[in-house]
């Protein structure tokens, strides 16, 4: 994965929100998750699929934060965490 | 003639006498049955699926199956129909502990309905309903059975059917409670049946379901035994009430081969987002019913009273 791969979610999983957050669930393996404010942020910009050159951009907008690099290293981090986590796939 | 009976808000017609369940109405006699429980001949059933490792239930050509040794074979269908073929030896209440359990709580799956390990009861002087969940011996009967000494309606017990409309329904109308519970809560043992041969517990007959309605929760309490010293009650998050709920489904194990996990999630979330759930913790040594029945009832009175200011 690098800044321009297009990352999309996993066809098998059903979300929904609670209170702000996220659960979801893989209707193949049975599998649940729960993702937190930000997290759930993210989840729903990758509705359409996104880059993490895209998304980086989108969060720093909304959120107006200094120091982008940050926020890039974070967003990485939790995207490789999704792929590893069978969340999302990557799409060439 | 078979037997007529009303469980779960569904009339259901049995070939052999079921004392757990309440009669049906005559007004409700006019209607079909809205399950049929049959004995039949169930020797060539095969799983669909056959498995690794052996289980005792799954999916077959008509729906799904339990398989008990030596006590009976079930076959589910359509969420309308229980087949049941029994051992030679197995006695009849060891046979409805499974036929009511785990073969009618498949039923009620397959029926769409979201079916928790849980109670629910209606305490004297209000109209909405409480349930408690929690593992096995945290009390969850026993915290029934004593409110029902105060004047509580149990919509049911062990078995909690929540419909459509969020409402928890009458179920079965016994109360399943251990032996040393009984005697804690000063209850005539004598001439009480177990629930079935070998199992400690005893079968505490509840009222008639004929004359209680479906209820909303207005909240649901985590039972837990705990090292600490006094009695606790902590409010869960969202994401926390929904892994509450989700472990404390009714045989959770079953979703699967029934196929209905997926029709379940947002029903399940849904409960999640209206019902305020709490963990309360209580001492592991010497149950303080009293103590703890207060502690649930203090937390209802709260919620009530936010209803009403707001």
């Amino acid at each position: 994965m690098d800044d321009t791969t297009l990352l999309r979610r996993n066809a098998s999983l059903i979300s929904t929100e609670l209170d702000g957050d996220t659960v979801m669930m893989d209707v193949e393996s049975g599998a649940y998750f729960a993702l937190n404010g930000t997290a759930g942020v993210i989840w729903q910009a990758l509705e359409d699929g996104a880059t993490l050159e895209k998304l980086v951009s989108e969060l720093n907008a909304r959120f107006e934060v200094a120091g982008g690099d940050d926020i890039a290293a974070d967003v990485e981090r939790f995207l490789r965490d999704m792929l590893e986590n069978g969340l999302i796939e990557t799409q060439a | 003639m078979p037997w007529d009976y009303s469980a779960f808000g569904l009339r259901v017609e049995c070939a052999v006498p079921l004392p757990e369940l309440s009669a049906a109405g005559h007004k409700a006699r006019e209607s079909a049955p809205d399950v049929e429980i049959i004995d039949g001949d169930l020797a060539g059933m095969e799983p669909t699926k056959p498995c690794a490792e052996a289980r005792y239930f799954g999916a077959c050509a008509r729906g799904f199956f339990i398989d008990i040794p030596e006590v009976a074979r079930f076959e589910i269908s359509c969420g309308a129909k229980i087949i049941f073929w029994r051992s030679p030896a197995a006695l009849d209440e060891t046979i409805r502990l499974y036929l009511l359990g785990s073969a009618f709580g498949a039923l009620l799956m397959q029926r769409g309905c979201l079916v928790l390990h849980a109670n629910a009861v209606i305490p004297k002087g209000h109209r909405a309903a409480i349930m408690c969940v929690g593992p096995s011996g945290s009390g969850k009967s026993t915290t029934a059975v004593a409110l029902a000494q105060r004047g509580a309606a149990i919509l049911t017990d062990d078995v909690c059917v929540i419909d459509k409309q969020g409402r928890a329904l009458p179920g079965i109308a016994r109360a399943k409670l251990c032996e040393d519970a009984a005697h804690a809560l000063a209850i005539n043992v004598s001439g009480l049946p177990h629930v079935a041969r070998n199992i400690p517990k005893l079968s505490i007959p509840l009222a008639s379901r004929g004359a209680l309605a479906p209820a909303p929760p207005r909240a649901a309490f985590v039972l837990e035994p705990s090292d600490g010293a006094r009695i606790t009650a902590t409010e869960l998050t969202a994401i926390e009430r929904f892994t509450a709920l989700r472990s404390n489904l009714y045989r959770p194990e079953f979703l699967g081969p029934l196929g209905v996990e997926e029709a379940l999630f947002e029903p399940l979330a849904e409960l999640s987002r209206t019902l305020r759930i709490f963990r309360v913790t209580r001492p592991r040594e010497g149950f303080d019913i009293e103590g703890l029945m207060k502690c649930l009832l203090a937390t209802l009175a709260e919620l009530e009273h936010e209803v009403t200011t707001t």
